[in-house]
């Protein structure tokens, strides 16, 4: 009899656990794999940009610190996103004699603090500011609601493009045109050339930005 | 003289036969009965698209009053989870919005529904049913990617035909045990803008699940 009723209850407990069964939590998700995010400017044309130009080092932003950084895995980051923007057409400028139509930022953020939720916040944290490309007064300005990322924790590659060429005609803003996040550097044991891949993927993902309509 | 005998003893038998088969089947007739049940669901149609995995993961809680000759009226609410991992792809959403990584497609499916039963032998230890029942269903689907978590919630008209059995575990028990399948369709419908689609939901839910019957 108490053989029956040690049987019944397990039964009963796998039926609950299954029906409890969903799916993963947030924490065995984020661990996964990386996970590219892009938004572009639905109102933005993109053919009417010809040239463009990118920072020469990569904002690494930690908690209470921030650096421009150029060693290797830097520059073949920008290398992959300057490979790509000529792939689709775009002809690379110096930054202040060729007169960019777009500026490319990219920045990295790998903070424990969790505690920045409203996008772009890490622009006045060691990011390249506006004077950069020549707007020492003016603001960045995202002109369509940016996807949210709130665990910055495992660690998150940002790309903004800026529109250089139209920033006179919006009231002293420049516009980030398009803005790329891969999300989840350290989750795991990801490569260079698996970020680079995911670098790929955020234009694949962006068909849009090119220079022939 | 001795064909006479045959024809009583077998009339007697006869007799004693359907009498017992009266006995066996006149348990008693419940008034009402409640019923826990754990239902898994079998996706079907457009919706079998969405997530083509089987739910193990639900339940239901019914009750059903007896009025006369076998007819029966009675509510049932429930849930299934249906889940399904997908491999890295890209999600466009609305706005120039595009995700790329491992999907995990969720949806939650509430249906509250009033029914309409017949049961054949309601004084009997097995007593097969028939009913029909209608009402809402509450909804939520979601593609889950990393913490991203793009949703919908949604009602809808839910309508479903279900056969079943009804086994009392004694003569004279308060309690048994209720087999079903149920065929149900709602109205709802969603579209992950080019991802993922389904236009009305199906599926079949087969339930097992202990009663409660009050005389």
């Amino acid at each position: 009899m108490k053989r029956k009723i040690k049987m019944l209850a397990t039964a009963a407990a796998v039926v609950f656990m299954t029906s409890c069964a969903t799916y993963p939590g947030l924490d065995s998700r984020l661990a996964e794999d990386l996970v590219d995010i892009t938004k572009y400017d639905v109102k933005t044309d993109f053919t009417q940009f010809k040239t463009f130009s990118i920072v020469d080092s990569v904002s690494v932003i930690y908690d209470n610190d921030s650096s421009k950084v150029l060693n290797s895995q830097a520059q073949a980051l920008l290398n992959q996103i300057v490979g790509d923007m000529q792939s689709r057409g775009y002809t690379k400028v110096d930054r202040k004699t060729g007169n960019p139509n777009l500026g490319i930022n990219v920045g990295v953020v790998k903070i424990t603090n969790v505690s920045y939720y409203y996008p772009g916040w890490y622009w006045d944290y060691g990011y390249y500011n506006p004077a950069y490309w020549g707007y020492p007064s003016y603001e960045y300005w995202y002109p369509y609601y940016p996807p949210e990322v709130t665990s910055y924790s495992t660690g998150t590659v940002i790309i903004d493009m800026v529109d250089l060429k139209n920033a006179p005609l919006h009231n002293n803003k420049i516009y980030v045109v398009w803005v790329a996040i891969i999300r989840g550097l350290m989750t795991g044991y990801h490569t260079t050339q698996d970020v680079l891949d995911n670098v790929d993927q955020c234009f694949a993902q962006t068909p849009q930005i090119r220079t022939n309509s | 003289m001795k064909k006479t005998y045959i024809a009583i003893v077998a009339a007697l038998l006869l007799a004693v036969t359907v009498h017992a088969q009266e006995q066996a089947a006149s348990g008693y007739s419940p008034t009402s009965l409640y019923t826990l049940s754990w239902s898994l669901s079998v996706p079907l149609g457009s919706f079998n698209n969405f997530i083509n995995n089987v739910s193990p993961a639900g339940g239901n809680f019914a009750g059903r009053y007896l009025l006369k000759k076998g007819f029966a009226v009675g509510f049932e609410f429930g849930w299934n989870n249906y889940y399904k991992k997908y491999p890295r792809n890209t999600y466009y959403g609305p706005d120039g919005l595009a995700i790329t990584g491992i999907h995990y497609t969720y949806a939650l499916l509430v249906p509250w529904k009033v029914g309409a039963y017949y049961y054949f032998l309601p004084s009997g230890i097995a007593d097969p049913y028939v009913g029909l029942s209608l009402g809402g269903d509450y909804m939520e689907e979601h593609i889950m990617i990393q913490e991203y978590d793009i949703y919908n919630t949604q009602w809808g008209f839910t309508m479903s035909p279900e056969v079943g059995v009804l086994i009392k575990f004694g003569k004279y028990s308060h309690w048994g045990a209720n087999i079903s399948a149920q065929y149900w369709f709602n109205t709802n419908s969603y579209n992950f803008t080019d991802y993922k689609t389904f236009s009305t939901m199906q599926g079949l839910n087969f339930s097992i699940g202990l009663t409660y019957m009050l005389r």
